[in-house]
């Protein structure tokens, strides 16, 4: 478990748009973070007061906001090539995404965009570092995306997951149809929506990512739709417990 | 009360170790766990349930199987509650419904005295002369008529949606239903089986195997249903929904499924409907009585609920069901006084021979004629049996009268046709053989089992299999096909076939076709004698098929009574058409959990703190001033006068932004908007002006160029999706060398606006030389503001001095909290947009949308000094041009009211010319600047020079005098915002 604290979240220069949301929930933030994101003033949640409860409710139907996580994007003729010349591993097709080997995740939304997703431990720089080196490059046909303040994202998991999206969402996401690492672009409780199914060990897990103005609407569909199964809000801490075993 | 039973195998649906107590009519019934109301209160020997629509008549159990009106009854606080549908719980109260004084002696009857004077489509011919007199009538008729309460302090309860995927669903849980369940579940299938009922099995569930063992008193069909849940119940992609009504078919198998306060959306690859038939009416003098049913509501009663439909029975037939329904009664102790057999003879020699095993009177070729109620004036007591002396004619007195307290009908069936339809299916009607069929069912939907035509057990259940094998063969590379179709006309089919004609009109009419209208012979006949003679005109002159039930039980015999009122066929005739939903069902149903998406930017919850009144525009909730609502008008104001004489800022995070990127970024946008961009200087905005090819302008914004190729571009709030979408579509068709992104949520907004903006901004962004030469209007800069990676606009839509400040959505909040602290020394204040709208307005600033519409072209709105004249192409250009050639109809113009007495006019008062319209107002409010009201409007060229005078038919029809004045209204020499 993380090392919490009740940090004032309304403070930093980088919020959560859902930060009184989570402090009504009672949230608590990781204390010790890595300078990649302490720089960035970023807050955590590590969880909500009852980790205990938000491990099991993880793996039945958590939801956590993992919106401050390090998330970008590009797009352009040029992105496959130059991700790929920065020892990005690429998903083959497109509506696929790729878990790295440092837990950073890619998804592949056309021929020529990717979606990177900070990994659940944010340990991995990799994507700040990624950003920098864009400013200093602007390699040719690539344009960069801002996915961590265009995009909300959550992470829904837990074996009744695809339970929960079957009210908000058309798409058939039950898991022997919808793959891991399968990505679905599409309407969630009617906005815009990336879905990319990445599960957390062999907990069934989608993260959801819609637009970051939408985020306290989507946040509480998904909360509305998840209590039936004995789901609630979940910290980090929660999901790492899914991971333990990696 | 008694509430008494049958002994077990009967009574498959209840639990008698559970006792449930409810009150009917305010009098205290038992029934058990299981019954509906309808079983219960028959239990208790309560068969009168509520009275009829028009005439108040009693009505009682029909179908037991919620396919009537009869059984419509106010349930605790709902009105028109199927009885035979809704199981009772403990504590609850069920009345009857339209009856005044009391059900059981219902003054309200007497309407049906007058039933001479209320002839078919009498509304349409009475109570409208003379003028004014329906005004009269119409409350009258409110009160008499009318079903259930409704709940005035309803308290609304949760009903949501949820998607589901199946491979094969299945609607309908008989023995068709299951065995083609089981069939496509042997291929690794998923399947849905949904069934209306609480139990699976159909007709399993309470009809007699007749066609195999007429004459013995095993149970058959509990075997055989036994063997099948079994299976299904080991099966691993069976889903079974239970109590889960199929209401509706729409495209590529999308069905509406609704179950207790969930609306089920299912799709399916394959759709098998399984849906069985609905047993038909005779129509014969009282068939409304209690105490007349159907003679699968008479077994339901038995089987389900273990209650005996009545002590002494009789039961007319046309068919061979009806002498296993005789058979079945007379096993269960019922005395089955006579069964009167429509035909010359019987076709099944096994049936009537048990039939006359068990004792039971059998006479042919004779009818009932009427019912009458006996000393309970609302059951029926005895009937009177006529001689059939030709189709639909019977001899001129009675054969015989018989006691009895129940009377059953098995004259036949129509199929569930109803979502067969929906789903395009054509149901066709033999003259011949008076069966019917469905045919033209799409691809990836199979029918089977009754509603087929296959009534055999053994045929029922090898036409399931088939379906499935039908269904599965599309989609299972190799299938093994074992499974033949049902054989052919192997089975006698006049043991189910429809009796040809079970009409018998009696000379004092109350033969009803149409129960939930109370329709009788006559009225359909005068419908047609009307002129009504197509019956889809028949139902809609005559509501027949318009009531509860939806025509399950009037569409065949009406087809009949037209087909021979106009000479024509059954078949020519047709029914009319069945349109979703299958069965009642709640608007809670479609209403429930829908979803509104709210957008909120990153300061939305600071708004809220400081007092704002939040206004929605489109999806975003945005502040639209900041105080108490009763002092709107002076927080606005204040606000206004504010930006003029020191600084607010106001969040415009909503505003669009697209990022235009590439070596033809320049040329995309000199093709895309009118202005010139080819030439734009790096650091410089310039704005943008969209019109679509017919030469509207549709949006407008700035194009900010941060690099050779690199332009941020922002959009109106309602238009940013149009305007991106446009730019995909052009790029697509132009080819060239641009990306383009949305990137509206990335980046949040504030405009800091007055003459003190530098000042406060200055503390905040020390790196960026913010004075006029450094950074004059219309320049752009990136920078750090308040630690923060910022695009910083020097735009005028105020009108002042001001920065439009972009930064990163997440540092919205962080943004606004460091501006409101910064300029916290100046007295700095948060304005709304309302306030915007005013210092726009005081500006002459346009809103596309509120001061355009779906005409307006750049020479109405003058902004002709907007066009690229020496570029060569933008989109609208070349109508523009044409346009231009010929005169203006309308032009928008400033104008102000200088009386300040006058009521201030309102967006789309008319500009009037006498008693005609020549132009509107599009925006007009109080300048607190100006100290008087200010507005644009649409007027004809020749009052659109300034010092012109327009009249405004204001609130009220009060008529205003405008003057038309030059725009800017203020600070025309531009001396505010350059500086």
């Amino acid at each position: 478990m993380s090392d919490v604290t009740s940090i004032s979240t309304f403070t930093n220069l980088r919020r959560s748009l859902l930060a009184r949301t989570h402090a009504a929930l009672g949230a608590r933030y990781v204390a010790a973070l890595p300078p990649h994101l302490t720089d960035s003033d970023t807050p955590i949640i590590a969880d909500y007061g009852d980790p205990e409860l938000e491990t099991t409710a993880a793996t039945l139907a958590g939801l956590c906001d993992v919106s401050m996580f390090p998330r970008w994007g590009c797009k352009g003729r040029g992105t496959p090539d130059w991700l790929k010349s920065q020892s990005w591993r690429l998903p083959d097709k497109v509506n696929h995404a790729e878990e790295q080997k440092d837990g950073n995740i890619v998804a592949r939304l056309s021929n020529d965009e990717c979606l990177l997703m900070g990994d659940l431990h944010f340990q991995s720089a990799r994507i700040a570092e990624l950003e920098v080196l864009y400013q200093q490059q602007l390699p040719e046909r690539v344009y960069a995306l801002p996915r961590a303040d265009s995009h909300a994202c959550f992470v829904l998991c837990g074996e009744f997951s695809a339970n929960v999206m079957s009210k908000i969402c058309a798409v058939d996401l039950r898991s022997h149809t919808f793959s891991n690492g399968h990505v679905a672009q599409t309407s969630v409780a009617r906005v815009n929506a990336i879905t990319v199914r990445q599960d957390i060990n062999d907990t069934l897990a989608f993260y959801i990512l819609s637009d970051l103005s939408s985020s306290e609407y989507l946040w509480e569909c998904l909360l509305d739709a998840l209590l039936e199964f004995n789901g609630c809000p979940v910290g980090i801490d929660a999901l790492h417990a899914l991971g333990n075993n990696t | 009360m008694s509430n008494e039973r049958l002994s077990a195998p009967y009574g498959a649906l209840i639990d008698r170790t559970k006792a449930v107590s409810f009150t009917h009519e305010d009098k205290t019934f038992k029934g058990f766990k299981g019954d509906t109301v309808a079983s219960a209160l028959a239990a208790n020997g309560e068969f009168l349930l509520s009275r009829s629509f028009k005439y108040h008549r009693p009505r009682g159990a029909l179908s037991m199987a919620g396919q009537d009106a009869n059984t419509l009854m106010q349930i605790n606080k709902d009105g028109n509650a199927l009885a035979d549908r809704v199981p009772i719980s403990e504590g609850m109260s069920v009345q009857g419904q339209n009856y005044i004084g009391s059900l059981k002696g219902d003054v309200g009857r007497a309407f049906g005295l007058f039933s001479k004077f209320l002839p078919v489509g009498f509304y349409y011919k009475a109570f409208f002369k003379p003028v004014g007199m329906w005004e009269r009538w119409a409350p009258l008729f409110r009160k008499i008529t009318g079903l259930g309460d409704i709940d005035q302090q309803h308290e609304p309860a949760y009903f949501d949606k949820q998607f589901r995927f199946y491979d094969v669903v299945v609607v309908g849980a008989g023995p068709a239903g299951l065995s083609a369940a089981l069939k496509a579940a042997e291929t690794g299938a998923e399947v849905l089986l949904i069934d209306e009922n609480p139990a699976l099995g159909g007709s399993l569930l309470y009809s007699r195997l007749y066609d195999t063992k007429p004459d013995e008193h095993e149970d058959h069909a509990a075997e055989l249903l036994a063997q099948l849940l079994e299976k299904v119940t080991l099966s691993h992609t069976i889903s079974v929904m239970s109590d889960a009504v199929c209401n509706a078919w729409y495209s590529d198998n999308w069905l509406a499924v609704i179950q207790a306060q969930r609306l089920f959306k299912v799709r399916a690859k394959e759709v098998i409907m399984c849906v069985g038939s609905m047993e038909q009416l005779a129509i014969f003098r009282n068939n409304d009585l209690p105490g007349v049913m159907m003679s699968s509501a008479a077994l339901r009663m038995l089987k389900l609920y273990a209650i005996a439909p009545g002590k002494r029975a009789v039961v007319l037939t046309g068919n061979t069901e009806g002498y296993a329904c005789a058979l079945e009664l007379a096993d269960a102790g019922v005395e089955v006084a006579c069964l009167v057999d429509m035909r010359s003879e019987a076709t099944n020699e096994a049936m009537a021979k048990a039939v006359t095993n068990r004792g039971i009177k059998t006479v042919f070729k004779q009818t009932v004629f009427e019912a009458r109620a006996g000393s309970n004036k609302n059951h029926l007591g005895h009937v009177s049996l006529r001689e059939i002396v030709a189709q639909g004619r019977c001899a001129d007195i009675d054969d015989s009268v018989i006691d009895c307290d129940l009377l059953c009908m098995a004259v036949g069936y129509m199929p569930t046709y109803q979502l067969i339809c929906q789903a395009g299916g054509t149901l066709a009607y033999n003259d011949e053989s008076d069966q019917f069929s469905l045919s033209n069912l799409p691809e990836s939907f199979q029918i089977a089992g009754s509603v087929n035509g296959h009534w055999a057990i053994d045929d029922v259940i090898a036409d399931g299999k088939f379906a499935a094998q039908t269904a599965m063969a599309r989609w299972v590379e190799g299938l093994t096909t074992d499974c033949a179709p049902p054989r052919e006309n192997e089975y006698s089919t006049s043991d189910t076939t429809n009796y040809t004609w079970p009409i018998f009109p009696h000379p004092k009419g109350k033969e009803f076709v149409d129960l939930d209208e109370d329709l009788q012979i006559a009225d359909i006949v005068n419908a047609t004698l009307d002129g009504f003679e197509h019956v889809q005109l028949v139902k809609r002159y005559s509501t027949c098929g318009m009531g509860p039930s939806q025509g399950r039980h009037s569409a065949l015999p009406t087809a009949r009574l037209v087909a021979r009122s106009v000479g024509k066929t059954v078949s020519e005739t047709g029914v009319t058409t069945a349109r979703p939903p299958f069965a009642p069902e709640r608007l809670a149903h479609n209403a429930g959990r829908s979803f509104y998406p709210a957008r909120r930017s990153a300061m939305h919850y600071r708004h809220i703190e400081a007092g704002a009144q939040m206004l929605q525009a489109g999806d975003w909730y945005r502040p639209a001033y900041y105080g108490l609502p009763a002092e709107r008008e002076l927080s606005i104001n204040a606000e206004v006068t504010n930006v003029r004489t020191n600084v607010g800022v106001v969040d415009v995070s909503t505003l669009g932004g697209l990022e235009v990127r590439g070596a033809d970024a320049a040329e995309f946008l000199n093709r895309f908007y009118t202005f010139g961009f080819v030439k734009q200087p790096i650091g410089r905005a310039r704005y943008a002006l969209l019109c679509n090819e017919a030469g509207v302008v549709i949006d407008d914004g700035v194009a900010c160029r941060l690099s050779e190729q690199h332009y941020y571009v922002t959009a109106t709030t309602g238009g940013v999706g149009r305007v991106f979408q446009q730019m995909l579509k052009w790029n697509a068709q132009w080819c060239l060398d641009v990306d383009i992104a949305n990137v509206t949520t990335a980046w949040c907004g504030v405009n800091i606006a007055g003459p003190n903006a530098r000042k406060v901004l200055e503390k905040l962004a020390p790196d960026i030389a913010l004075d006029q030469e450094s950074f004059p209007y219309m320049g752009v800069r990136e920078g750090m503001v308040a630690g923060i990676p910022a695009r910083l606009l020097r735009v005028g839509f105020v009108g002042e001095l001001g920065y439009e400040i972009h930064a990163p959505q997440h540092a919205g909040e962080a943004l606004w909290d460091a501006l409101l602290d910064a300029g916290n020394s100046v007295n700095i204040k948060p304005f709304g947009i309302e306030a915007q709208r005013i210092l726009r307005l005081e500006k002459g600033h346009i809103i596309i949308g509120q001061d355009t519409d779906a005409m307006s072209n750049p020479m109405e709105v003058q902004m002709t000094w907007a066009l690229g004249r020496k570029k060569p192409f933008f989109i609208g250009a070349r109508t523009i041009n044409e346009l231009e050639k010929t005169p203006l109809e309308r032009v928008l113009v400033g104008f102000c009211v200088n009386d300040a007495s006058a009521p201030i006019p309102l967006e789309s008062h008319l500009v009037l010319d006498g008693e005609h319209m020549i132009g509107r107002v599009t925006s007009c409010n109080f300048s607190p600047t100006l100290k008087k009201a200010i507005g644009l409007a649409y007027v004809p060229p020749n009052l659109a020079s300034p010092g012109a005078t327009v009249w405004i038919k204001s609130s009220g029809g009060v008529q205003v005098q405008a003057e038309v004045v030059s725009l800017p209204f203020y600070d025309p020499e531009l001396l505010r915002q350059e500086v």
